[in-house]
């Protein structure tokens, strides 16, 4: 906060210096006295306290799913036969234990990478297709934008979860096969924000003026359309994840991610629902851990958009 | 007819034989919207001279943005282009996409009308500058490039060039960004320099400041200039020729001493007549009466005469031709001609 407050200050010294009329710029003109630059800086508006939160805690989630190893108490697919369905907050297992006596915690935390991954990744990935198709759709003929477009409207035409099923139903289970499956279906809803923005920005006038420089068309759109659509995608993705994370669980739970061994979050979800009326404390752990990891990236999104938000200070 | 006169009139103003940068003939653009056709230039002949400031003056709608256009090829496939416009022995009307690319920018610069959505608001200046000038290899290096934009920057009167160009759009006041819209133009010492209106986004006191700049690069880098205005005090400050603009046609043309001051055409009459100048005292000003003709209706003769204080029934049957009243002075109108009205 400090050095942003002082170099607030450094700014506005200089602009009063360069206000000053009889600054050495004579044939300097009134107008350019007016309203000099500022620093970068300067201009960004504060985050919020929520955005802020939510982006320590989706740092310190990834953190967490790397360190795994480290920071997870017990290991995760090694129960205890004695200390089966422990409560929350008994002794030395804090989210207690599930049938076959392991740590929930433990299996929470390295639960966390490959529900991370399957989050990310397929956004990731949509994120690069859905783009490119989004920008060829938006700067391309009318035919090409047609045939773009409607490809994508039949994708629609199915509800994503049910496709995702079908598409990692068909390919067979497994995590790689999950994420691929996600990826498909995260691309529809991608492109069509990439789409939007493109033609946002289509119809600009610096989208002109770059044309009348002689840019081609890649040109353009490498320094001028991408740029400026980049923010909004980048915003959507971002709340993206938080859907992906949520889609994966619901595959592992039907069994199409990863192999049971292994701590998944969806897979513990559908573990350990048998327990729900026996030990209702552990059977919503991992639902609420797949909630909070949503949470945090949809906030994480709603905040970038208000921070990044170029259009409005451009004005 | 009129190719004469254009060559005579260099002689004339210019003391010497040059030849012309650009050369406009018939051009005509046609825009199909709708099933409607609307034609929007309806044959223009214009000469562009280096060194020297022509201005196309008329009112909103007349077809003068369009001109710069059409010159420019902006319009694609949205608009069918006739006649022809030679920059530098290649005629730009049979040009396709590809090869008009390296004449943008490079042999023929646009000064935009807005320059606030002009530039690229998530970039910095300096580098909107660096791109024109390594689109068109004008430099080796990016290092290059970018002491070159700096010193782009100052010569358009910035007074910090360094920092200018660290800075985004947004940072900087209409004036400033209409000096950076200038040096991108000018980055590539280009052969023709056309303003579209630059100074219609700013305030009074940076209008004069920027129209100067204006002159003075012109009369520096030795390009031909091509301004486009409504502002009859604009044109009579800079320009060394003018041509007046009417519903896609020119009407009048000549050197800016003999059209401003001795307007034979009707319309540059009453145009003239309405324009304020501190000598007549208010509420002396002639409106002209009516309305332009609604852009997709073609009039069948003369598209003034339904305004025009000396319409003759003749003028609704013949689309009147530009025709030389004196050296290096054309006037579309038989009636004003005939009578040597004065």
């Amino acid at each position: 906060m400090n050095s942003r407050t002082s170099q607030l200050e450094a700014d506005q010294t200089i602009d009063l210096r360069l206000d000053n009329p009889d600054d050495g710029s004579g044939s300097a003109t009134q107008d350019s006295a007016a309203r000099e630059p500022s620093q970068p800086a300067a201009r960004r508006r504060k985050m919020t306290l929520t955005t802020r939160v939510s982006a320590v805690l989706t740092f310190a989630l990834f953190a967490v799913a790397i360190l795994a190893p480290i920071v997870a108490p017990y290991e995760p697919d090694i129960g205890d036969r004695s200390q089966r369905l422990l409560p929350l907050f008994s002794g030395s297992h804090v989210l207690g234990t599930d049938g076959q006596g392991r740590d929930i915690l433990s299996r929470i935390i390295w639960g966390a990478r490959p529900s991370l991954l399957a989050g990310v990744v397929p956004v990731l990935v949509a994120a690069l297709v859905g783009t490119a198709l989004g920008l060829v759709a938006g700067r391309g003929s009318r035919r090409v934008h047609s045939v773009i477009m409607r490809v994508l409207d039949v994708f629609y035409a199915f509800p994503a979860v049910l496709l995702a099923i079908a598409i990692a139903a068909a390919l067979g289970s497994g995590i790689s096969n999950a994420i691929v499956a996600l990826s498909f279906i995260l691309i529809p809803p991608v492109a069509r924000v990439a789409e939007a923005e493109v033609s946002r920005v289509r119809s600009t006038d610096f989208m002109e003026a770059a044309a009348v420089s002689g840019a081609g068309w890649w040109s353009i759109s490498i320094r001028h359309v991408l740029p400026n659509v980049a923010p909004a995608i980048v915003v959507y993705c971002t709340a993206l994840v938080g859907l992906s994370i949520v889609y994966a669980a619901g595959l592992g739970f039907l069994g199409l991610g990863i192999a049971p061994p292994t701590a998944e979050w969806g897979l513990m979800v559908n573990d350990l629902r048998q327990y729900t009326f026996s030990q209702p404390g552990i059977a919503v752990v991992p639902a609420v851990v797949i909630t909070i990891a949503s949470l945090l990236f949809n906030l994480l999104g709603d905040g970038l958009r208000d921070w990044l938000d170029i259009r409005s200070e451009a004005q | 007819m009129t190719v004469e006169a254009q060559a005579e009139l260099v002689i004339d103003a210019a003391g010497e034989t040059s030849d012309a940068v650009l050369s406009v003939r018939d051009l005509t653009t046609t825009f199909t919207a709708g099933g409607q056709r609307i034609e929007a230039l309806r044959g223009i002949d214009l000469d562009l001279y280096p060194g020297r400031v022509s201005v196309l003056l008329g009112e909103s709608g007349s077809g003068k943005s369009v001109t710069a256009r059409s010159i420019l090829r902006l319009y694609g496939a949205s608009a069918i282009i006739g006649g022809s416009a030679v920059f530098e022995g290649r005629d730009l009307v049979g040009l396709n996409e590809k090869e008009m690319q390296p004449i943008r920018g490079s042999g023929i610069a646009l000064v935009p009308q807005d320059p606030t959505g002009s530039l690229d608001p998530v970039r910095r200046v300096g580098a909107q500058i660096v791109e024109v000038l390594r689109l068109h290899g004008v430099v080796d290096s990016k290092k290059e490039a970018q002491a070159r934009a700096e010193e782009l920057l100052g010569l358009v009167g910035l007074p910090d060039p360094v920092r200018a160009a660290r800075s985004f759009p947004h940072e900087m006041s209409g004036g400033m960004k209409q000096r950076v819209a200038i040096a991108i133009a000018i980055c590539c010492n280009p052969t023709l320099l056309i303003a579209d209106e630059p100074t219609t986004a700013l305030d009074v006191t940076v209008q004069a400041q920027i129209l100067d700049l204006f002159v003075e690069l012109t009369s520096s880098i030795g390009s031909a200039m091509l301004m486009i205005t409504h502002d009859v005090g604009v044109a009579k400050d800079l320009a060394d020729h003018v041509s007046v603009m009417y519903a896609g046609r020119i009407v009048e043309q000549g050197a800016t001493s003999t059209v401003l001051d001795d307007p034979v055409h009707p319309y540059t009459k009453a145009l003239l007549a309405a324009v304020p100048t501190p000598d007549v005292p208010r509420g002396n000003l002639i409106p002209i009466i009516g309305q332009p003709p609604v852009s997709g209706m073609t009039l069948p003769g003369c598209s003034f005469a339904p305004r025009c204080p000396v319409a003759q029934s003749s003028c609704t049957e013949l689309v009147p031709e530009l025709v030389s009243v004196e050296l290096g002075h054309s006037v579309a109108c038989p009636v004003a001609t005939e009578f040597g009205a004065a």
